[in-house]
């Protein structure tokens, strides 16, 4: 008996316990709950009710907050939700794609007008979402996704509720991180991809290897290691057959970028290059050091602005009756200024207040297009940023 | 006597939840005196000394080391005070070698600046398996090379690494072959001489009567009675422990062997296998044919050889009509039954209940449909053989692990029984089972003989062999090397004359 | 003979321990009644509406085939850690078979797949003698590395025809959970199959020695689990919509998890139960769904997901000396 009364005593305290403390809203603002409104949804699911502008709750699909990045995505949507005046409601799933629908499943069932997820488990489950949302009157966007099937770009073109999707232009930024690392001495490179057929990798990779060929960079080696930990033996296996290797091109993975830096240590060599995407702990010492050149990273905006353009439509003022595709810069860092900055200005607070991004939205900008739009997205940079909080 | 007790125990008493181990148990034992502890299953004597050796605390009560309090905290603690114990179980750890289990929990005294001199240690080691033990196991060895016996002898020298004031041998002699059991006669004389203390603890009363010179029963938990020397008498010993005046002939009362032209139900012929060399024998129906030998003769081995198994390097197992057994599959389906000697483990599936382990391999007969086995065809099977057996349990339900021993061999007798097993094949049959309870399993066994069945019984208990089979087969080194008959003038001697 | 023989006392005692007993068993049970009553209450009844209920359900349902099909081997004290890895790949086949040959074919091929996978490991750890947990987790690797093969080459992901978009009903989760959970019951509680499961779970030697052949029980229990996780892939493939390169990866954790939150131990034997899979996919799947709708962090779920594993772990496994350690 004891034991039964343990187990179902633990039960309820940790719930409680989660329920009190956990009620999931961007950066402690709690808003009131929103006034119920009723999803446009049953009747003729085919054609968009009419705009609102009571509260929403706004439904964000990703992999979890454990890490930084998924974190700070997730704290970036809520810098949108708020300035909008309505409920955030996050999912952590997983990384599989059945943990996507399932996230969508219980955001629509949680009461979302809108909801936002990411095809980094593959692209096969959109059109099922797509019929998902359609079905129940709800507006979904994508974020750091382009869709590359030609087939389920049709499908969704197709689907009322489909506002649009944002993503980075990986393969600009992948030619310009490249560039960094050449104009700063680098002469023979190893590329690492984090992944097999992943269009985000390879795109940025594409763009590093034009750059390359233009500038005359050897690519000594183009590998493909999934676990981030065997970067290091990797990097040092090529260094012993090719001592003249001084750079390395992360596509992702970031976070690796200080362990490569030991295996160049290791192998005696102490000026190197490494061009990385993706933030992680310890990139400003490196970026002060010299070690690290370029890290593209902050794009975590992506979330912000998917959210906004739903917002919109959801509103009643569409940005356009086209799918809108509104491409995300990376905050690329170059030195530790930069690191600074991003520090201060977007990594612990907002890095847009709520009247900065009401400019993005039609209820308060009435001048508003998606052309004005993407440009106000587009100064995303650490000059821009660093311009806007000094007035 | 005016000499003072070496150490004595007062109202002692231990519960574990419901059960009453132990209820105001006092006794004292003295110097140079050799003091046997007896009792059936459930008595306390095995929680006593348990408590005596520091292993257990008592919830009430007092002990007294040569007048001083005592009340060890662990094993350990209570070797240091010169109380060692020696167990039934194995109690040396396998995978070390024999000198680091001599000295387990003393590597203190071996280390120097924190590193352990092992030259030392192992040169303790090997002086005490000397003086001690007097034998020549390498203390270099690891532990789980050696044999049961080997491992015994390791315990000891361990526990006679300080000689100890007072010794407790618990149920160790069961398990031990000769040669070891005279190590240990040996070590207890030595002891008593020296004006120390041993206490001995074993289900051999005559075994006891021979060791000890008191000896104290106990019973259900309390304490019975303290007989001296001369007072040592195997049928008082028994009435004392059982509670009521126990039949001392308790095995068959007939001198009748089994008919020479009776129909062979088993043919064993020249059977090869491990340490078996070739094995010949015929099994006879209404047949009980005993197995003798010492401990590591064979005779386990030749049960599960013919229970199959065992993979044969030479021979075959046959049954007559039904073809070769080859696995324990082939040899349930000819109406085989097999009882292993180690029944928690290997007999019987202890966690799951009565009703599981009784119907298992009866499955394929309640079958309905191909594959459909109903709940009441099952309690049907499993209620009819408890009740026939007299099993003591709650409801069949009930788990197997919360029966005491006898009942679980009633519970596989039951099992096979309700098989329909023309051939049982039992291996150690009533080892560690109270007299009572002895008593009724030989009944068992005898109403299976005149119901026609045939029975093979193993066991290292020769009276127990003796006094069940119509026909001994004696084994030595894995070679039948004599057989004799049922007959009133057989005896012990007779047999182990042939086993050593 | 002695039950009439009792006193009054002991017969009491007797049926307080079996009300204890049966209170114990119904532990899950009662566990997953709390967590929907709670979920139910803090959600303001949205937990309970019919929509989320059905949707609770069609979550669940890949973990409850794949679950019920793992009691089997999970019971003998076995784990099977290529379930997960095994609904990844048979998904990517059928979406493959599908859109290459026919809908049906896929189908067929996705159970093909998953059942040639577990008889893979079944014959490798019966025969050739592996540990089953090292030879699964090979096997998982393996596929794996295939999955993402198969999947990377057409793109990161396959999607299934647009014609299997109609399978998926309600019916034909109601029709397929039925039949499904009373095979899966039935084989357990009243063949012998399943009662061999549970026996080796408790001693290999003591089973074989009452006449079950251990080898052949074992390769069916990963037989059965392979088949059901290709089944269980072909169900992923019809929900999601496709296959992809991480399909299935949490599948063998929330396998194992479930099963333990519905009261069996991973040590199988005398603990091993049917219902453990169901109660087990009812309780982690409402878990999640409420706590979304709720409106926990992520982090917070995780930390309540683990803390209730924790727990349960520690209450339930018995500290018993005279359960056999293995």
């Amino acid at each position: 008996m004891k034991k039964i009364f343990a187990i179902l005593l633990a039960l309820v305290m940790v719930l409680s316990l989660a329920a009190c403390g956990g009620k999931d809203d961007s950066n402690g603002g709690k808003t009131d709950a929103p006034a119920k409104t009723d999803t446009p949804a049953s009747t003729d699911a085919d054609t968009p009710a009419p705009g609102n502008t009571d509260g929403f709750k706004y439904g964000f699909a990703s992999w979890g907050t454990a890490d930084e990045h998924g974190r700070t995505l997730n704290a970036a949507v809520g810098w949108a939700v708020d300035a909008a005046g309505g409920e955030f409601v996050g999912d952590a799933g997983g990384f599989t794609a059945e943990a996507t629908v399932a996230s969508i499943e219980n955001l629509i069932s949680a009461g979302c007008q809108m909801v936002s997820f990411c095809t980094y488990a593959g692209e096969a489950s959109v059109p099922t979402i797509s019929d998902m949302c359609r079905e129940k009157g709800v507006y979904w966007t994508m974020w750091d996704t382009q869709i590359a099937d030609p087939e389920i770009a049709a499908y969704i073109a197709e689907d009322p509720y489909y506002v649009g999707c944002t993503f980075e232009d990986n393969v600009t930024s992948g030619y310009e991180t490249m560039k960094a690392m050449g104009e700063a001495g680098v002469t023979n490179v190893i590329i690492i991809r984090y992944g097999s057929g992943i269009p985000t990798c390879d795109e940025r990779c594409e763009g590093g290897i034009k750059y390359a060929g233009e500038a005359n960079i050897t690519i000594v080696d183009d590998m493909i290691i999934q676990d981030t930990a065997e970067y290091k033996n990797a990097v040092a296996n090529v260094l012993l057959s090719h001592p003249e290797v001084d750079g390395v091109f992360l596509a992702g993975a970031g976070t690796a970028s200080a362990t490569v830096a030991e295996a160049f240590r290791g192998a005696g060599k102490d000026k190197f290059y490494i061009g990385a995407f993706d933030y992680f702990d310890g990139m400003g010492d490196m970026l002060k050091s010299g070690e690290l050149v370029c890290i593209n990273g902050g794009h975590m905006v992506t979330g912000t602005f998917s959210a906004l353009m739903a917002i919109n439509t959801w509103q009643g003022n569409p940005l356009s009756t086209d799918k809108q595709e509104i491409i995300i810069p990376y905050l690329t860092l170059k030195s530790y200024e930069d690191y600074e900055a991003y520090i201060q200005y977007a990594s612990q607070g907002a890095a847009y207040t709520s009247e900065e991004l009401q400019q993005f939205l039609v209820s308060y900008n009435p001048d508003l297009t998606l052309e004005s739009f993407q440009e106000g997205v587009s100064k995303w940079s650490v000059a821009d940023i660093m311009a806007r909080k000094n007035g | 006597m005016e000499r003072s007790p070496l150490i004595e125990v007062k109202e002692i008493s231990k519960s574990f939840t419901s059960t009453k181990a132990l209820q105001h148990v006092s006794m004292a034992v003295y110097p140079g005196e050799v003091h046997g502890l007896i009792g059936e299953n459930g008595s306390g004597k095995s929680t006593l000394s348990a408590i005596i050796s520091g292993n257990l605390k008592a919830d009430e009560g007092e002990m007294f080391l040569f007048g001083e309090p005592y009340r060890p905290a662990d094993s350990f603690d209570a070797s240091q005070h010169g109380v060692s114990m020696i167990v039934q179980e194995q109690g040396t750890i396998d995978t070390v070698s024999v000198a680091a289990n001599i000295c387990a929990g003393r590597e203190d005294q071996y280390c120097r600046f924190g590193i352990l001199d092992s030259k030392r240690l192992t040169q303790d080691a090997q002086k005490l398996l000397e003086e001690v033990v007097g034998t020549s196991i390498s203390p270099n060895a690891l532990a789980g090379t050696l044999s049961f016996e080997d491992r015994k002898l390791v315990e000891i020298a361990r526990a006679f690494y300080k000689m100890p004031e007072l010794f407790i041998v618990d149920e160790t002699t069961t398990a031990l072959p000769q040669k070891g059991r005279n190590i240990l006669y040996g070590l207890i004389r030595k002891l008593r001489e020296a004006g120390k203390a041993v206490i001995f603890i074993s289900h051999d009363i005559d075994e006891l009567i021979q060791v000890c010179n008191c000896v104290t029963i106990l019973r259900d938990g309390k304490y019975i009675a303290t007989l001296k020397e001369d007072e040592m008498e195997p049928g008082r010993m028994k009435s004392l422990m059982v509670g009521r005046e126990v039949m001392d002939n308790f095995y068959r009362s007939d001198y009748e062997t089994c008919p020479p032209d009776a129909p062979v139900t088993l043919e064993v012929q020249n059977v090869s296998a491990g340490i078996l060399k070739n094995i010949s024998f015929q099994l006879h129906q209404g047949e009980i044919l005993g197995l003798a030998g010492l401990s590591d003769c064979g005779i386990h081995d030749v049960g599960k050889v013919v229970f199959g198994l065992r993979e044969l390097s030479a021979g075959s197992v046959q049954i007559p009509g039904k073809g070769k057994v080859t696995s324990p599959h082939r040899a349930i389906q000819a109406g085989m039954g097999f009882m292993s000697k180690d029944r928690d483990t290997e007999s019987m599936l202890i966690t799951l209940n009565i009703q599981e382990n009784i119907v298992l391999p009866s499955l394929g007969d309640l079958q309905k449909l191909g594959f459909f086995i109903s709940p009441r065809s099952e309690r049907a099977l499993a209620e009819k053989w408890c009740t026939r057996l007299s099993v003591k349990m709650r409801d069949l339900e009930q788990s197997c692990a919360e029966l005491s021993g006898g009942n679980k061999q009633k519970i596989v007798l039951a099992k096979w029984l309700g098989n329909n097993s023309d051939i049982f094949v039992l291996d150690c049959p009533t080892r560690g089972i109270d007299i009572g309870v002895k008593e009724t399993i030989y009944r068992i066994i005898e109403d299976l003989k005149q119901q026609g069945k045939s029975i093979i019984m193993i066991s290292e208990e020769l009276p127990e062999v003796i006094g069940m089979s119509d026909r001994i087969l004696v084994l030595k080194d894995g070679e039948i090397v004599k057989s004799f008959d049922r007959s009133p003038d057989l005896s012990e001697a007779d047999v182990i004359h042939y086993m050593i | 003979m002695d039950n009439a023989a009792k006193t009054v006392s002991e017969q009491q005692a007797d049926r307080a321990l079996k009300r204890k007993q049966l209170f114990s068993k119904s532990i899950s049970f009662l566990g997953l009644v709390v967590l929907v009553v709670f979920f139910a209450v803090v959600t303001g009844g949205q937990l309970l509406n019919p929509d989320n209920l059905m949707l609770i359900f069609k979550q669940g349902f890949t973990l409850f085939i794949a679950a019920l099909a793992a009691v089997f081997i999970m019971a003998t004290g076995n784990l099977d850690f290529s379930i997960g890895a095994n609904v990844g790949f048979s998904c990517a086949i059928c979406a493959l078979v599908a859109k290459s040959v026919s809908p049906v074919a896929g189908v067929a091929a996705a159970l093909c797949v998953g059942a040639l996978i577990g008889a893979a490991n079944g014959v490798i750890i019966t025969k050739l003698k592996m540990p089953s947990f090292i030879t699964c987790l090979c096997m998982m690797f393996i596929l794996m590395a295939a999955t993402q093969t198969v999947c990377s080459n057409e793109g990161g992901s396959i999607s299934m025809p647009l014609s299997m978009r109609r399978w998926e009903s309600v019916g034909m989760y109601v029709v397929i959970g039925v039949i499904y959970f009373a095979v899966m019951l039935v084989m357990f509680r009243y063949t012998k199959f399943g009662k061999y499961m549970k026996a080796l779970g408790v001693s290999v030697e003591a089973s074989r020695q009452s006449g079950v052949g251990v080898d052949k029980m074992i390769f069916l229990g990963y037989l059965l689990s392979g088949a059901a996780a290709g089944f269980a892939g072909f169900l992923t493939m019809l929900r999601v919509g496709g296959a992809s390169q991480t399909t299935g990866m949490a599948m063998t954790n929330d396998v194992i998890v479930a099963i333990v939150f519905g009261g069996m131990s991973i040590s199988g034997g005398a603990t091993s139960k049917i219902s453990a899979a169901l109660l087990g996919m009812l309780i982690v799947t409402t878990l999640n769904n409420g706590m979304v709708l709720a409106g926990y962090g992520g982090e917070l779920q995780q930390l309540v997901k683990g803390i209730l594993f924790l727990v349960v772990i520690a209450v339930s496994t018995k500290r018993d000396p005279n359960t056999i350690v293995k």
